[in-house]
Protein backbone atom coordinates (compact mmCIF):
# COMPACT_ATOMS: atom_id res chain seq x y z
CA UNK A 1 0.00 0.00 0.00
CA UNK A 2 2.33 2.40 1.29
CA UNK A 3 4.15 2.56 -2.38
CA UNK A 4 1.24 4.01 -3.67
CA UNK A 5 0.88 6.83 -2.11
CA UNK A 6 3.06 8.76 -3.65
CA UNK A 7 1.39 8.11 -6.99
CA UNK A 8 -1.70 8.74 -5.85
CA UNK A 9 -1.29 12.06 -4.65
CA UNK A 10 0.91 13.34 -7.18
CA UNK A 11 -2.51 14.86 -8.25
CA UNK A 12 -1.87 17.46 -5.57
CA UNK A 13 0.85 19.11 -6.72
CA UNK A 14 -0.29 19.33 -9.92
CA UNK A 15 -3.61 20.73 -9.23
CA UNK A 16 -2.09 23.17 -6.84
CA UNK A 17 0.58 24.24 -9.23
CA UNK A 18 -2.67 25.06 -11.64
CA UNK A 19 -3.60 27.21 -8.98
CA UNK A 20 -0.51 28.99 -8.53
CA UNK A 21 -0.83 29.49 -11.87
CA UNK A 22 -3.94 31.24 -11.39
CA UNK A 23 -3.03 33.49 -9.24
CA UNK A 24 0.05 34.73 -10.92
CA UNK A 25 -1.89 35.11 -14.35
CA UNK A 26 -4.10 37.71 -13.64
CA UNK A 27 -2.07 41.13 -14.21
CA UNK A 28 -1.27 39.74 -17.69
CA UNK A 29 -4.81 40.38 -18.66
CA UNK A 30 -5.60 43.62 -19.88
CA UNK A 31 -5.95 45.50 -23.35
CA UNK A 32 -2.63 45.94 -25.26
CA UNK A 33 -3.75 48.35 -28.33
CA UNK A 34 -3.74 52.00 -26.98
CA UNK A 35 -3.63 54.02 -30.01
CA UNK A 36 -7.03 52.49 -30.87
CA UNK A 37 -10.37 55.41 -31.07
CA UNK A 38 -13.72 54.41 -31.45
CA UNK A 39 -16.67 56.85 -31.18
CA UNK A 40 -18.34 54.25 -29.20
CA UNK A 41 -18.00 54.02 -25.52
CA UNK A 42 -17.73 50.15 -25.69
CA UNK A 43 -18.39 50.50 -21.16
CA UNK A 44 -21.82 50.78 -21.71
CA UNK A 45 -21.64 47.09 -24.24
CA UNK A 46 -22.76 45.09 -21.43
CA UNK A 47 -19.78 43.05 -22.32
CA UNK A 48 -18.83 39.79 -20.79
CA UNK A 49 -15.38 40.58 -20.68
CA UNK A 50 -14.13 44.36 -20.54
CA UNK A 51 -11.65 45.14 -23.64
CA UNK A 52 -12.93 41.73 -25.25
CA UNK A 53 -15.66 40.88 -27.81
CA UNK A 54 -17.15 37.34 -26.78
CA UNK A 55 -17.54 35.35 -30.16
CA UNK A 56 -19.28 32.36 -30.63
CA UNK A 57 -18.70 30.28 -33.86
CA UNK A 58 -18.82 26.39 -34.69
CA UNK A 59 -15.64 26.34 -36.09
CA UNK A 60 -16.88 23.71 -38.70
CA UNK A 61 -18.40 24.80 -41.51
CA UNK A 62 -15.65 26.24 -44.14
CA UNK A 63 -15.98 28.17 -45.89
CA UNK A 64 -17.31 30.92 -43.54
CA UNK A 65 -15.45 29.23 -40.16
CA UNK A 66 -12.83 26.38 -40.36
CA UNK A 67 -9.78 25.79 -39.43
CA UNK A 68 -6.18 26.72 -40.83
CA UNK A 69 -4.43 22.89 -40.17
CA UNK A 70 -0.58 25.04 -40.38
CA UNK A 71 -0.88 28.44 -38.41
CA UNK A 72 -3.87 26.62 -36.09
CA UNK A 73 -5.96 29.28 -36.05
CA UNK A 74 -9.35 30.18 -37.09
CA UNK A 75 -10.17 31.07 -40.16
CA UNK A 76 -12.87 32.24 -42.87
CA UNK A 77 -15.27 34.94 -44.06
CA UNK A 78 -17.49 35.32 -40.50
CA UNK A 79 -14.13 35.13 -38.86
CA UNK A 80 -12.70 38.14 -40.76
CA UNK A 81 -15.99 40.04 -40.26
CA UNK A 82 -15.45 39.28 -36.35
CA UNK A 83 -12.45 40.48 -36.27
CA UNK A 84 -13.22 43.80 -38.73
CA UNK A 85 -16.11 44.55 -36.04
CA UNK A 86 -13.66 43.89 -32.91
CA UNK A 87 -10.87 46.09 -33.96
CA UNK A 88 -13.26 48.70 -35.21
CA UNK A 89 -15.32 48.94 -31.22
CA UNK A 90 -11.07 48.62 -29.62
CA UNK A 91 -11.78 45.39 -28.47
CA UNK A 92 -9.60 42.09 -28.33
CA UNK A 93 -11.40 39.21 -30.66
CA UNK A 94 -12.13 36.37 -28.47
CA UNK A 95 -13.37 33.59 -30.49
CA UNK A 96 -14.82 30.40 -29.00
CA UNK A 97 -15.41 27.58 -30.76
CA UNK A 98 -18.36 25.89 -29.67
CA UNK A 99 -20.68 23.64 -31.01
CA UNK A 100 -23.39 25.16 -33.14
CA UNK A 101 -26.59 23.57 -30.84
CA UNK A 102 -24.98 25.25 -27.40
CA UNK A 103 -24.82 28.36 -28.75
CA UNK A 104 -28.36 30.54 -28.94
CA UNK A 105 -28.44 29.29 -24.95
CA UNK A 106 -24.77 30.46 -24.37
CA UNK A 107 -25.77 33.80 -25.78
CA UNK A 108 -29.64 34.14 -24.13
CA UNK A 109 -28.46 32.41 -20.51
CA UNK A 110 -28.68 34.63 -17.81
CA UNK A 111 -28.73 38.50 -17.67
CA UNK A 112 -26.81 40.95 -20.04
CA UNK A 113 -23.00 40.33 -19.94
CA UNK A 114 -23.01 37.44 -17.49
CA UNK A 115 -23.84 35.00 -20.56
CA UNK A 116 -20.96 33.03 -22.27
CA UNK A 117 -20.98 34.92 -25.61
CA UNK A 118 -21.58 38.78 -26.64
CA UNK A 119 -22.67 37.52 -30.14
CA UNK A 120 -22.52 34.50 -32.28
CA UNK A 121 -21.39 34.50 -36.33
CA UNK A 122 -21.98 31.17 -37.31
CA UNK A 123 -23.77 30.94 -40.92
CA UNK A 124 -27.46 31.56 -38.77
CA UNK A 125 -29.66 31.79 -41.45
CA UNK A 126 -32.60 34.63 -40.13
CA UNK A 127 -35.39 32.76 -39.09
CA UNK A 128 -38.64 33.87 -37.33
CA UNK A 129 -38.11 30.86 -34.83
CA UNK A 130 -34.70 32.21 -34.10
CA UNK A 131 -35.56 35.59 -33.99
CA UNK A 132 -38.38 34.94 -30.48
CA UNK A 133 -35.41 34.07 -29.06
CA UNK A 134 -32.53 36.69 -30.69
CA UNK A 135 -31.77 39.56 -32.65
CA UNK A 136 -30.43 38.90 -36.02
CA UNK A 137 -28.33 41.40 -37.68
CA UNK A 138 -27.92 40.76 -41.19
CA UNK A 139 -24.41 40.91 -42.78
CA UNK A 140 -24.39 38.00 -45.81
CA UNK A 141 -26.86 35.62 -47.87
CA UNK A 142 -26.60 32.57 -48.54
CA UNK A 143 -29.16 30.08 -49.99
CA UNK A 144 -29.52 26.25 -49.92
CA UNK A 145 -28.84 23.82 -52.62
CA UNK A 146 -28.30 19.97 -52.61
CA UNK A 147 -25.00 18.36 -53.51
CA UNK A 148 -25.55 15.17 -55.09
CA UNK A 149 -23.37 13.10 -57.13
CA UNK A 150 -21.98 14.10 -60.39
CA UNK A 151 -24.44 12.32 -62.41
CA UNK A 152 -27.06 12.71 -60.67
CA UNK A 153 -28.16 9.46 -60.73
CA UNK A 154 -31.59 10.17 -58.94
CA UNK A 155 -32.47 12.77 -61.24
CA UNK A 156 -32.90 15.27 -58.38
CA UNK A 157 -34.14 18.75 -59.43
CA UNK A 158 -36.15 20.34 -57.01
CA UNK A 159 -36.57 19.89 -52.74
CA UNK A 160 -39.70 17.34 -53.63
CA UNK A 161 -37.86 14.85 -55.48
CA UNK A 162 -35.90 13.91 -51.86
CA UNK A 163 -39.05 11.85 -51.18
CA UNK A 164 -37.90 8.50 -50.69
CA UNK A 165 -34.53 9.47 -50.58
CA UNK A 166 -31.82 9.02 -47.87
CA UNK A 167 -30.33 12.48 -47.25
CA UNK A 168 -27.35 13.55 -44.93
CA UNK A 169 -27.61 16.99 -42.95
CA UNK A 170 -26.04 18.77 -40.26
CA UNK A 171 -28.11 18.22 -36.96
CA UNK A 172 -29.16 21.49 -36.09
CA UNK A 173 -29.24 23.47 -39.67
CA UNK A 174 -32.56 24.97 -41.19
CA UNK A 175 -31.93 22.11 -43.93
CA UNK A 176 -32.80 19.49 -41.57
CA UNK A 177 -36.01 21.63 -39.93
CA UNK A 178 -36.97 21.65 -43.67
CA UNK A 179 -37.26 18.20 -44.00
CA UNK A 180 -38.17 17.04 -40.59
CA UNK A 181 -40.38 20.36 -39.68
CA UNK A 182 -39.92 22.86 -36.99
CA UNK A 183 -43.80 22.52 -35.88
CA UNK A 184 -44.59 25.17 -37.06
CA UNK A 185 -48.66 24.21 -38.89
CA UNK A 186 -48.35 26.90 -41.66
CA UNK A 187 -45.15 25.39 -42.95
CA UNK A 188 -44.78 21.72 -42.80
CA UNK A 189 -41.64 20.03 -43.07
CA UNK A 190 -41.49 17.77 -46.01
CA UNK A 191 -41.84 14.75 -43.63
CA UNK A 192 -44.57 16.03 -41.17
CA UNK A 193 -48.67 15.68 -42.27
CA UNK A 194 -49.50 17.97 -44.72
CA UNK A 195 -45.86 17.98 -45.70
CA UNK A 196 -44.72 17.27 -49.65
CA UNK A 197 -43.32 13.70 -48.34
CA UNK A 198 -45.58 13.04 -46.10
CA UNK A 199 -46.36 9.47 -47.27
CA UNK A 200 -42.87 8.77 -49.07
CA UNK A 201 -40.98 10.12 -46.11
CA UNK A 202 -37.24 11.27 -47.08
CA UNK A 203 -34.93 8.90 -44.81
CA UNK A 204 -33.23 11.91 -43.04
CA UNK A 205 -29.33 11.29 -41.50
CA UNK A 206 -28.79 14.20 -39.12
CA UNK A 207 -24.85 14.34 -38.33
CA UNK A 208 -23.25 16.65 -35.96
CA UNK A 209 -20.51 18.16 -38.53
CA UNK A 210 -21.14 19.09 -42.24
CA UNK A 211 -17.84 16.91 -43.64
CA UNK A 212 -19.42 13.48 -41.84
CA UNK A 213 -22.79 15.18 -43.67
CA UNK A 214 -20.92 15.30 -47.14
CA UNK A 215 -18.70 12.14 -46.30
CA UNK A 216 -21.90 9.73 -46.49
CA UNK A 217 -22.50 11.85 -49.87
CA UNK A 218 -18.95 10.04 -50.67
CA UNK A 219 -19.05 7.02 -50.13
CA UNK A 220 -21.92 6.72 -51.51
CA UNK A 221 -24.51 5.77 -48.41
CA UNK A 222 -26.76 8.40 -48.81
CA UNK A 223 -28.50 9.95 -51.83
CA UNK A 224 -28.19 13.39 -51.32
CA UNK A 225 -26.66 16.26 -48.97
CA UNK A 226 -28.49 19.49 -48.46
CA UNK A 227 -26.87 22.30 -46.88
CA UNK A 228 -26.30 26.48 -47.43
CA UNK A 229 -24.92 26.94 -51.06
CA UNK A 230 -21.49 28.60 -49.94
CA UNK A 231 -20.91 25.18 -47.95
CA UNK A 232 -22.35 23.27 -51.36
CA UNK A 233 -20.06 25.52 -53.57
CA UNK A 234 -16.70 24.92 -50.92
CA UNK A 235 -17.07 21.16 -51.14
CA UNK A 236 -17.98 20.87 -54.61
CA UNK A 237 -14.98 23.28 -55.41
CA UNK A 238 -12.85 20.40 -53.33
CA UNK A 239 -14.01 17.46 -55.15
CA UNK A 240 -13.76 18.45 -58.27
CA UNK A 241 -16.24 16.37 -60.47
CA UNK A 242 -17.67 14.30 -58.04
CA UNK A 243 -20.85 16.25 -57.09
CA UNK A 244 -23.86 18.54 -58.91
CA UNK A 245 -25.43 20.86 -57.00
CA UNK A 246 -29.45 21.70 -57.40
CA UNK A 247 -30.62 24.77 -55.54
CA UNK A 248 -33.64 25.03 -53.75
CA UNK A 249 -33.63 28.03 -52.61
CA UNK A 250 -32.83 31.13 -53.32
CA UNK A 251 -30.30 33.53 -51.28
CA UNK A 252 -31.57 34.27 -47.86
CA UNK A 253 -29.97 36.69 -45.40
CA UNK A 254 -27.75 34.83 -42.36
CA UNK A 255 -27.27 36.92 -39.57
CA UNK A 256 -25.14 37.85 -36.44
CA UNK A 257 -27.14 36.73 -33.34
CA UNK A 258 -27.07 38.67 -30.29
CA UNK A 259 -29.02 39.20 -27.02
CA UNK A 260 -32.20 41.04 -27.75
CA UNK A 261 -32.34 42.88 -24.34
CA UNK A 262 -28.92 44.59 -25.06
CA UNK A 263 -29.54 47.23 -27.09
CA UNK A 264 -26.56 49.36 -26.97
CA UNK A 265 -24.54 46.36 -28.02
CA UNK A 266 -26.59 45.38 -31.00
CA UNK A 267 -26.51 49.33 -32.24
CA UNK A 268 -22.92 49.09 -31.93
CA UNK A 269 -22.59 46.41 -34.26
CA UNK A 270 -25.12 47.58 -36.35
CA UNK A 271 -23.14 50.99 -36.53
CA UNK A 272 -19.88 49.49 -37.12
CA UNK A 273 -21.04 47.01 -40.28
CA UNK A 274 -22.73 49.71 -41.95
CA UNK A 275 -19.13 51.78 -41.39
CA UNK A 276 -17.36 48.53 -42.74
CA UNK A 277 -19.92 48.32 -46.34
CA UNK A 278 -19.06 52.27 -46.47
CA UNK A 279 -15.84 52.56 -47.03
CA UNK A 280 -15.31 49.17 -48.55
CA UNK A 281 -13.92 47.00 -46.41
CA UNK A 282 -16.74 44.46 -45.89
CA UNK A 283 -16.94 44.28 -50.14
CA UNK A 284 -13.00 43.59 -49.81
CA UNK A 285 -13.77 40.26 -47.28
CA UNK A 286 -16.21 38.75 -49.50
CA UNK A 287 -13.79 39.01 -52.36
CA UNK A 288 -11.17 37.64 -50.96
CA UNK A 289 -12.88 34.14 -50.04
CA UNK A 290 -14.72 34.26 -53.23
CA UNK A 291 -18.21 34.71 -52.21
CA UNK A 292 -19.15 38.05 -53.99
CA UNK A 293 -22.41 36.74 -54.42
CA UNK A 294 -22.77 36.48 -51.15
CA UNK A 295 -23.18 40.43 -50.37
CA UNK A 296 -26.12 41.62 -48.33
CA UNK A 297 -27.88 43.84 -48.85
CA UNK A 298 -27.56 41.84 -52.60
CA UNK A 299 -26.11 43.30 -55.16
CA UNK A 300 -28.12 44.77 -57.95
CA UNK B 1 -16.02 1.12 -35.49
CA UNK B 2 -13.83 2.83 -37.22
CA UNK B 3 -11.84 -0.18 -38.60
CA UNK B 4 -15.16 -1.29 -39.59
CA UNK B 5 -15.89 1.94 -41.22
CA UNK B 6 -12.67 2.18 -42.87
CA UNK B 7 -12.80 -0.95 -44.70
CA UNK B 8 -16.17 0.09 -46.53
CA UNK B 9 -14.77 3.43 -47.53
CA UNK B 10 -11.92 1.67 -48.70
CA UNK B 11 -14.22 -0.65 -51.07
CA UNK B 12 -16.37 2.46 -52.23
CA UNK B 13 -12.93 4.22 -53.40
CA UNK B 14 -13.41 7.58 -52.33
CA UNK B 15 -9.64 7.80 -51.44
CA UNK B 16 -8.76 6.48 -47.58
CA UNK B 17 -6.08 8.97 -46.81
CA UNK B 18 -3.55 7.15 -44.33
CA UNK B 19 -1.33 10.01 -45.31
CA UNK B 20 -4.16 12.08 -43.63
CA UNK B 21 -3.95 10.21 -40.53
CA UNK B 22 -0.73 11.02 -40.02
CA UNK B 23 -0.48 14.43 -40.68
CA UNK B 24 -2.25 16.13 -37.44
CA UNK B 25 -1.16 12.71 -35.28
CA UNK B 26 1.74 15.29 -33.39
CA UNK B 27 -0.11 18.11 -34.42
CA UNK B 28 0.28 20.87 -31.63
CA UNK B 29 -3.55 21.20 -30.28
CA UNK B 30 -4.27 17.48 -31.07
CA UNK B 31 -1.57 17.13 -28.43
CA UNK B 32 -3.12 20.06 -26.75
CA UNK B 33 -6.38 18.28 -26.87
CA UNK B 34 -5.06 14.63 -25.44
CA UNK B 35 -3.50 16.76 -22.64
CA UNK B 36 -5.81 18.49 -21.33
CA UNK B 37 -8.26 14.81 -21.88
CA UNK B 38 -5.58 13.22 -19.61
CA UNK B 39 -5.57 16.07 -16.83
CA UNK B 40 -9.23 16.20 -16.64
CA UNK B 41 -9.67 12.57 -16.22
CA UNK B 42 -7.15 12.65 -13.31
CA UNK B 43 -8.49 15.15 -11.81
CA UNK B 44 -12.50 14.12 -12.17
CA UNK B 45 -11.34 10.81 -11.23
CA UNK B 46 -9.26 11.73 -7.87
CA UNK B 47 -12.17 13.89 -6.87
CA UNK B 48 -14.72 11.51 -7.22
CA UNK B 49 -12.97 8.49 -5.88
CA UNK B 50 -13.27 11.42 -2.53
CA UNK B 51 -16.61 12.47 -3.12
CA UNK B 52 -17.56 8.35 -3.49
CA UNK B 53 -16.13 7.66 -0.23
CA UNK B 54 -17.81 10.83 1.33
CA UNK B 55 -20.68 9.19 -0.10
CA UNK B 56 -20.20 6.28 1.19
CA UNK B 57 -19.76 7.42 4.89
CA UNK B 58 -22.40 9.57 4.80
CA UNK B 59 -24.85 6.46 3.34
CA UNK B 60 -23.67 4.84 7.01
CA UNK B 61 -24.50 7.86 9.25
CA UNK B 62 -27.00 7.21 12.10
CA UNK B 63 -28.52 11.06 11.04
CA UNK B 64 -31.36 10.51 8.51
CA UNK B 65 -31.16 13.45 6.61
CA UNK B 66 -27.75 12.69 5.86
CA UNK B 67 -28.53 9.21 4.33
CA UNK B 68 -31.31 11.18 2.89
CA UNK B 69 -29.25 13.29 1.20
CA UNK B 70 -26.05 10.55 -0.22
CA UNK B 71 -29.26 8.37 -1.52
CA UNK B 72 -31.36 11.26 -3.40
CA UNK B 73 -27.10 12.40 -4.37
CA UNK B 74 -26.67 8.85 -5.91
CA UNK B 75 -29.98 8.46 -7.25
CA UNK B 76 -30.23 11.85 -9.29
CA UNK B 77 -26.44 11.18 -10.51
CA UNK B 78 -26.94 7.60 -11.98
CA UNK B 79 -30.38 8.53 -12.70
CA UNK B 80 -29.51 10.74 -15.70
CA UNK B 81 -26.90 10.96 -18.59
CA UNK B 82 -23.81 12.90 -18.11
CA UNK B 83 -24.22 15.06 -20.76
CA UNK B 84 -27.44 15.97 -19.77
CA UNK B 85 -25.66 17.30 -16.42
CA UNK B 86 -22.81 18.86 -18.20
CA UNK B 87 -24.94 20.96 -19.57
CA UNK B 88 -27.63 21.48 -16.83
CA UNK B 89 -23.60 22.54 -15.48
CA UNK B 90 -23.10 24.65 -18.15
CA UNK B 91 -26.05 27.09 -17.83
CA UNK B 92 -26.45 27.09 -14.47
CA UNK B 93 -23.04 29.07 -14.66
CA UNK B 94 -23.78 31.51 -16.60
CA UNK B 95 -27.92 32.09 -14.65
CA UNK B 96 -25.37 32.34 -11.38
CA UNK B 97 -23.64 34.90 -12.80
CA UNK B 98 -20.15 33.01 -12.56
CA UNK B 99 -18.86 33.42 -16.30
CA UNK B 100 -17.74 37.18 -15.81
CA UNK B 101 -15.83 36.34 -12.73
CA UNK B 102 -14.27 33.17 -14.20
CA UNK B 103 -13.06 34.42 -17.37
CA UNK B 104 -11.19 37.01 -15.60
CA UNK B 105 -9.01 34.57 -13.58
CA UNK B 106 -9.07 32.25 -16.42
CA UNK B 107 -4.87 30.94 -16.01
CA UNK B 108 -5.07 28.70 -18.98
CA UNK B 109 -3.46 31.24 -21.97
CA UNK B 110 -0.43 31.82 -19.64
CA UNK B 111 0.34 28.38 -19.34
CA UNK B 112 0.19 28.55 -23.03
CA UNK B 113 -3.08 26.69 -23.96
CA UNK B 114 -4.46 29.84 -26.07
CA UNK B 115 -7.42 27.37 -26.88
CA UNK B 116 -8.73 25.96 -23.55
CA UNK B 117 -11.00 28.42 -21.45
CA UNK B 118 -11.66 27.87 -17.95
CA UNK B 119 -15.59 28.62 -18.63
CA UNK B 120 -15.43 25.33 -20.18
CA UNK B 121 -13.01 22.97 -18.27
CA UNK B 122 -14.63 24.12 -14.55
CA UNK B 123 -18.31 22.87 -15.11
CA UNK B 124 -16.64 19.66 -16.94
CA UNK B 125 -14.19 19.03 -14.16
CA UNK B 126 -17.17 19.62 -11.79
CA UNK B 127 -19.85 17.66 -14.00
CA UNK B 128 -17.65 14.73 -14.29
CA UNK B 129 -16.54 14.77 -10.37
CA UNK B 130 -20.44 15.01 -9.24
CA UNK B 131 -21.41 11.94 -11.88
CA UNK B 132 -18.48 9.80 -10.97
CA UNK B 133 -18.76 10.50 -7.10
CA UNK B 134 -22.49 8.67 -7.39
CA UNK B 135 -20.40 5.26 -9.31
CA UNK B 136 -17.85 5.41 -6.90
CA UNK B 137 -19.86 5.49 -3.83
CA UNK B 138 -21.50 2.15 -4.95
CA UNK B 139 -17.88 0.88 -5.69
CA UNK B 140 -16.68 1.52 -2.43
CA UNK B 141 -19.94 0.24 -0.63
CA UNK B 142 -18.92 -3.09 -2.66
CA UNK B 143 -15.43 -2.82 -1.33
CA UNK B 144 -16.03 -2.14 2.04
CA UNK B 145 -19.13 -4.62 2.96
CA UNK B 146 -16.91 -7.43 1.34
CA UNK B 147 -14.93 -7.10 4.51
CA UNK B 148 -15.84 -9.39 7.47
CA UNK B 149 -17.11 -6.99 9.96
CA UNK B 150 -15.03 -9.20 12.00
CA UNK B 151 -12.21 -6.85 11.12
CA UNK B 152 -13.63 -3.90 12.37
CA UNK B 153 -14.49 -5.18 15.55
CA UNK B 154 -11.32 -6.97 15.79
CA UNK B 155 -9.59 -3.07 15.30
CA UNK B 156 -11.76 -1.77 17.90
CA UNK B 157 -11.36 -4.41 20.65
CA UNK B 158 -7.56 -3.57 20.16
CA UNK B 159 -8.41 0.48 21.05
CA UNK B 160 -8.49 1.69 17.60
CA UNK B 161 -11.08 4.46 16.64
CA UNK B 162 -13.23 4.38 13.92
CA UNK B 163 -11.31 6.06 11.69
CA UNK B 164 -7.70 4.52 12.61
CA UNK B 165 -9.36 1.16 11.97
CA UNK B 166 -10.64 2.31 8.81
CA UNK B 167 -7.36 3.76 7.63
CA UNK B 168 -5.32 1.02 8.55
CA UNK B 169 -7.41 -2.19 8.02
CA UNK B 170 -10.85 -1.53 6.49
CA UNK B 171 -9.70 0.11 3.69
CA UNK B 172 -6.64 -1.29 2.77
CA UNK B 173 -8.10 -4.77 2.20
CA UNK B 174 -11.32 -3.17 0.60
CA UNK B 175 -8.86 -1.36 -2.11
CA UNK B 176 -8.06 -5.17 -3.26
CA UNK B 177 -11.75 -5.31 -4.31
CA UNK B 178 -11.89 -1.39 -5.36
CA UNK B 179 -9.25 -1.01 -7.55
CA UNK B 180 -10.53 -3.57 -10.59
CA UNK B 181 -13.76 -1.02 -11.01
CA UNK B 182 -12.16 1.63 -10.19
CA UNK B 183 -9.80 0.71 -13.58
CA UNK B 184 -12.79 0.80 -15.08
CA UNK B 185 -14.26 3.80 -14.35
CA UNK B 186 -11.31 5.54 -15.15
CA UNK B 187 -10.71 3.83 -18.36
CA UNK B 188 -14.65 4.92 -18.96
CA UNK B 189 -13.35 8.66 -17.52
CA UNK B 190 -10.95 8.96 -20.25
CA UNK B 191 -13.49 8.60 -23.33
CA UNK B 192 -16.01 10.03 -22.01
CA UNK B 193 -14.45 13.78 -21.41
CA UNK B 194 -15.01 13.68 -25.13
CA UNK B 195 -18.58 15.08 -24.26
CA UNK B 196 -17.37 18.21 -22.85
CA UNK B 197 -16.58 19.54 -26.81
CA UNK B 198 -20.45 20.11 -26.36
CA UNK B 199 -19.96 22.49 -23.91
CA UNK B 200 -16.91 24.02 -25.78
CA UNK B 201 -14.07 22.46 -24.49
CA UNK B 202 -10.90 22.01 -27.20
CA UNK B 203 -10.56 18.46 -26.37
CA UNK B 204 -9.06 15.94 -28.20
CA UNK B 205 -12.37 14.66 -29.95
CA UNK B 206 -12.80 18.53 -30.92
CA UNK B 207 -9.68 19.22 -32.50
CA UNK B 208 -10.12 16.18 -34.69
CA UNK B 209 -13.71 17.64 -35.88
CA UNK B 210 -12.31 21.31 -36.56
CA UNK B 211 -9.53 19.54 -38.75
CA UNK B 212 -11.87 17.05 -40.29
CA UNK B 213 -13.36 20.33 -41.74
CA UNK B 214 -10.57 21.74 -43.06
CA UNK B 215 -9.37 19.00 -44.91
CA UNK B 216 -12.90 17.04 -45.80
CA UNK B 217 -11.30 13.83 -44.27
CA UNK B 218 -13.19 14.01 -41.30
CA UNK B 219 -12.75 9.94 -41.12
CA UNK B 220 -9.39 10.07 -41.20
CA UNK B 221 -8.57 12.66 -38.48
CA UNK B 222 -11.19 10.91 -35.99
CA UNK B 223 -8.76 7.75 -36.55
CA UNK B 224 -5.98 10.04 -35.12
CA UNK B 225 -7.99 10.75 -31.93
CA UNK B 226 -8.86 7.38 -31.87
CA UNK B 227 -5.13 6.32 -31.93
CA UNK B 228 -4.64 8.76 -28.72
CA UNK B 229 -7.67 7.60 -27.10
CA UNK B 230 -6.54 4.02 -27.39
CA UNK B 231 -2.89 4.76 -26.54
CA UNK B 232 -4.06 6.20 -23.52
CA UNK B 233 -6.45 3.14 -22.25
CA UNK B 234 -3.33 1.30 -23.00
CA UNK B 235 -1.48 2.90 -20.64
CA UNK B 236 -3.75 3.06 -18.43
CA UNK B 237 -4.17 -0.70 -18.38
CA UNK B 238 -0.73 -1.42 -17.78
CA UNK B 239 -0.72 1.13 -14.76
CA UNK B 240 -3.92 -0.93 -13.62
CA UNK B 241 -3.00 -4.14 -14.06
CA UNK B 242 0.27 -2.96 -12.26
CA UNK B 243 -1.43 -1.61 -9.39
CA UNK B 244 -3.75 -5.19 -9.01
CA UNK B 245 -0.89 -6.83 -8.76
CA UNK B 246 1.12 -5.09 -5.75
CA UNK B 247 -2.12 -4.72 -3.78
CA UNK B 248 -2.68 -8.77 -3.88
CA UNK B 249 0.82 -9.35 -3.17
CA UNK B 250 0.50 -8.27 0.22
CA UNK B 251 -2.35 -10.97 0.64
CA UNK B 252 -2.04 -14.11 -0.89
CA UNK B 253 1.01 -16.02 -2.42
CA UNK B 254 -1.41 -16.51 -5.78
CA UNK B 255 -0.64 -13.45 -8.32
CA UNK B 256 -3.01 -12.84 -10.94
CA UNK B 257 -0.87 -12.75 -14.62
CA UNK B 258 -0.32 -9.61 -15.94
CA UNK B 259 -1.25 -7.93 -18.81
CA UNK B 260 1.60 -9.18 -20.84
CA UNK B 261 0.89 -12.85 -19.29
CA UNK B 262 -2.65 -13.01 -20.05
CA UNK B 263 -1.67 -11.82 -23.81
CA UNK B 264 0.98 -13.80 -24.50
CA UNK B 265 1.04 -17.07 -22.97
CA UNK B 266 -0.41 -19.45 -24.55
CA UNK B 267 -4.32 -19.51 -24.95
CA UNK B 268 -5.20 -20.26 -21.14
CA UNK B 269 -3.72 -17.60 -18.74
CA UNK B 270 -1.67 -19.46 -16.19
CA UNK B 271 -0.96 -17.73 -12.28
CA UNK B 272 2.63 -17.07 -12.28
CA UNK B 273 2.62 -18.97 -8.94
CA UNK B 274 0.28 -22.08 -8.44
CA UNK B 275 -1.18 -22.58 -4.93
CA UNK B 276 0.98 -26.27 -4.57
CA UNK B 277 4.02 -24.29 -4.99
CA UNK B 278 3.59 -21.43 -2.92
CA UNK B 279 2.87 -24.08 -0.48
CA UNK B 280 6.02 -25.96 -1.06
CA UNK B 281 7.87 -22.55 -0.85
CA UNK B 282 6.00 -21.71 2.29
CA UNK B 283 7.48 -24.97 3.61
CA UNK B 284 11.03 -24.49 2.71
CA UNK B 285 11.24 -21.21 4.89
Amino acid sequence: MRRFRPAIFMVIPLALSLLAACGSSSQAAGGSTSACTTKIDTSKLNLVLPGKLTVASDITYPPQEYVDPTTHSYIGVDIDIANEIAKRLCLTPNIQNVQFNTIIAGITSSTPGNQYYDMSISAWTITPDRQKQVDMIPYFQAGESILVPASNPKNIKSKTDLCGLSVAVESGTTEEGEIKGTGDPTNPGLNETGGACANNKVKLLSYDTEDQAIQQLLTGSVDAAYQDSPVSDYYNGKNPGKFTTVTTVAASPEGIVVRNDNAPFETAVKQVLSDMRADGTYAAILKKWGQTSGTYPPLP
Amino acid sequence: MHVAGLTVIAAAGSGFDWGEVGKYLFDRDILQGALITVVMAVLSQFTGTLIGLLLYLMRRSNFLPIRWFAELYIWFFRGTPLLVQLELLFLSFSEFHLVRPIRQIDFFPSLGFDRIVLEAVLPALIAFSLNEGAYMAEIVRAGIDSIDVGQMEAAKSLGMTYGLAMRRIILPQAARVIIPPLGNEFNNMLKNISLASVIGLYELLRVAEAYGFTDFKPVEVVITASIWYLAMTTVWGFIQSYMERRLNASNTPIQPPSLMQRMFSGWRPKPVNTTAEAIAEIGQH
